[in-house]
């Protein structure tokens, strides 16, 4: 209850920090109301949507395994929540300053009213979003449903009050400082989260070389004492910790704690951390469709909001393998200088001839570095695609995202896997790479070479005829200002892919 | 809570796929690159090719900027009254026009000789 208070609690008081400022740069504004609440409405019916999405993904459990997606959703939400919490250190001011610049724009006529709208409502999806997945990892990690609810409204009552303090300049608290403290909370509390999913995949059986108890402190305090079960919900405190739980906790602290050293020390030059999810599943596959993708660069476009068509086709004289088509519409934005968010829904039509929705699928690209700061440009991309049809699987993808830039040349890799979860989920992870390499001619004009492979699961990985290849020319570039293109033409390679196949994708992108 | 220092030889969690080349970072020379009133100055900057460059640029308008140049891709943001570092090189001989994403008739040359 009391680490639920807490979490409400901050993610409270930074939603009425962002309503005052917003509400302080907007003096005069009339029919300000609307727009205000417009956004926050939209943000929170997205982190309802987020809520919807990890209900989904909670009937897929049964398949692979209660304890191994209650450790997936632990170790989400301690990355969301660690990530944001180190974020916030370093932007916070950034962040109100662009709130209050937006809100100024608008009160003077040069912005229209509905940016006001999307930029309360993208930061409310954040705050939300992150509010839902704590609550849902304290559900998995035993809490009661009413103690969960106890401290949310314990919490949501004291940010509430707090914020309107703040607000009226009542209390003269620093609110960075009531930031930093409860950021301090929220590393030993993303911590505990990181222990507990390790406990969890110690259950679903991992780890066995390792689970053994490390010691037991039940003489110096009982987890199931009142003094015990309220460090438990807070620093995930656990009387008989296995190996594998300790060094999760200890890992995990020394982690955030270095970053955080690092950040005061370097401002805005993070080093990247990224959780570790481990799938395994062995068992024969059917193959998941694969299609054309887009190959993505590491690097953020911060502050862009872009809207995408990508679609892809085959083509062979073979009618098994001729005319498979997927198309995507997308909508894209960099929340913050390292992370990007893409939610995107897939239509697909196989060579049998039926064309249907197929899929929704979000998407998160982290970047590690500056860009050029190290050799290589690095970075990461987790998605998880939610497949609408009652027979087919949802899936988890992971890539690693690289590009090098060398002279005009650019190039960049996504290497990575796609993984069935959930009910209707069979085999191994099917491992895919890509790669491409373009000539910066020209903003408009740039063309290139691409490869994409998908190497299959267990028993294709060693079969090249039952993998995918394709390889061709490719061009990229920019049209009419701010629509990008990418177009490509390719030629299969081996006897799994077919003749050939094209791709091409639109974006249109803006600022806000 | 933790002393400066002890907790820079920390642990870290590392990604599942390995991959990261990590470059020393090279001494870089400085430029600086200031928007004022809807224009780059100096409009016209040299840089030696061949090397690691660091790039400064600074806005000191009340309006935000974005440093963007498909030559050098690089595409960044630049918030009202702050500055932004841009990694750049090595350069191959040859000029690099970029400009202000949010006001595009601001534009400028960057030289590589």
């Amino acid at each position: 209850m009391l680490s639920t208070a807490i979490i409400i609690f901050r993610e409270i008081l930074e939603i009425s920090m962002i309503l005052g400022v917003v509400l302080a740069a907007t003096r005069g504004l009339s029919g300000r109301g609307i727009w205000i609440g417009a956004g926050f409405g939209g943000g929170f019916l997205g982190a309802g949507l987020v809520a919807v999405f990890a209900g989904a993904i909670s009937n897929a459990a049964s398949g692979m395994g209660q304890e191994f997606f209650n450790a997936m959703i632990l170790f989400t939400a301690a990355t969301v929540i660690g990530w944001t919490a180190l974020w916030m250190r370093t932007h916070a001011r950034e962040l109100a300053g662009r709130l209050r610049e937006t809100g100024e724009k608008v009160t003077t006529g040069e912005l229209p009213g509905f940016s006001l709208s999307l930029i309360i409502g993208l930061t409310m999806l954040r705050e939300g979003s992150e509010i839902v997945l704590f609550i849902y990892s304290m559900a998995l990690s035993g809490q009661s449903a009413g103690s969960i609810v106890a401290g949310s409204i314990i919490g949501l009552g004291a940010g509430t009050v707090a914020g309107m303090l703040l607000y009226l300049g009542l209390i003269k608290m620093s609110a960075r400082y009531m930031l930093r403290v409860t950021g301090w909370l929220l590393v030993l509390l993303v911590a505990g989260l990181s222990s507990q999913g390790a406990g969890n995949l110690v259950a679903a059986g991992y780890f066995s070389g390792f689970s053994s108890q490390m010691w037991n402190t039940h003489w110096l305090l009982a987890q199931d004492g009142i003094a015990g079960k309220a460090l438990h919900s807070l620093i995930g405190y656990s009387e008989r910790p296995t190996q594998v739980e300790v060094a999760f906790y200890v890992v995990t602290l020394l982690s955030l704690l270095s970053i955080m050293n690092m950040m005061d020390r370097h401002q805005g030059k993070v080093a990247a951390v990224a959780v570790l999810l481990v799938s395994v599943c062995a068992s024969l596959a059917p193959r998941s469709a694969f299609a054309l993708d887009e190959i993505y660069s590491p690097n953020v476009e911060y502050r862009e909001l872009s809207v995408e068509y990508n679609g892809s086709h085959t083509f062979d004289n073979d009618p098994a393998k001729n005319n498979a088509q997927e198309h995507e519409l997308a909508v894209e934005y960099g929340i913050s200088p390292r992370w990007e968010v893409e939610a995107s829904a897939g239509f697909e039509r196989d060579p049998q001839g039926t064309s249907q929705l197929n899929d929704f699928e979000i998407e998160n690209r982290f970047q590690f570095f500056e860009q050029g700061e190290m050799w290589m440009d690095s970075g990461m991309l987790v998605a998880y695609d939610h497949a609408v049809h009652a027979g087919d699987a949802d899936t988890l993808e992971v890539k690693l995202l690289l590009q090098k830039d060398i002279g005009r040349y650019t190039s960049t890799a996504n290497i990575g896997f796609e993984q069935e979860v959930g009910v209707n989920a069979a085999g191994g992870p099917d491992y895919v790479f890509l790669w491409n390499t373009r000539y910066r001619y020209s903003e408009y004009f740039e063309p290139g070479i691409e490869i994409q492979s998908d190497l299959g699961s267990d028993n294709e990985l060693q079969h090249w005829n039952e993998q995918q290849h394709y390889i061709g020319p490719a061009v990229y570039g920019r049209i009419f200002g701010n629509l990008k293109y990418q177009a490509g033409y390719f030629a299969g390679v081996g006897e799994g892919s077919a003749s050939s196949a094209g791709r091409i994708l639109f974006e249109y992108e803006m600022h806000i | 809570m933790y002393r400066r220092g002890i907790f820079g030889k920390g642990v870290f969690a590392i990604t599942l796929l390995a991959g990261l080349a990590l470059g020393a970072s090279a001494q870089a020379e400085d430029y600086v690159i200031t928007i004022k009133d809807h224009q780059f100055s100096p409009t016209k900057l040299t840089v030696p090719a061949g090397q690691r460059i660091q790039l400064v640029v600074k806005n000191e308008q009340s309006t935000t900027a974005e440093f963007e140049s498909a030559e050098l891709n690089r595409e960044k943001v630049v918030e009202a009254g702050s500055s932004i570092t841009v990694n750049l090189g090595p350069l191959d001989a040859g000029d690099y026009p970029y400009f202000d994403d949010f006001h595009r008739e601001t534009t400028g040359v960057i030289t590589a000789k």
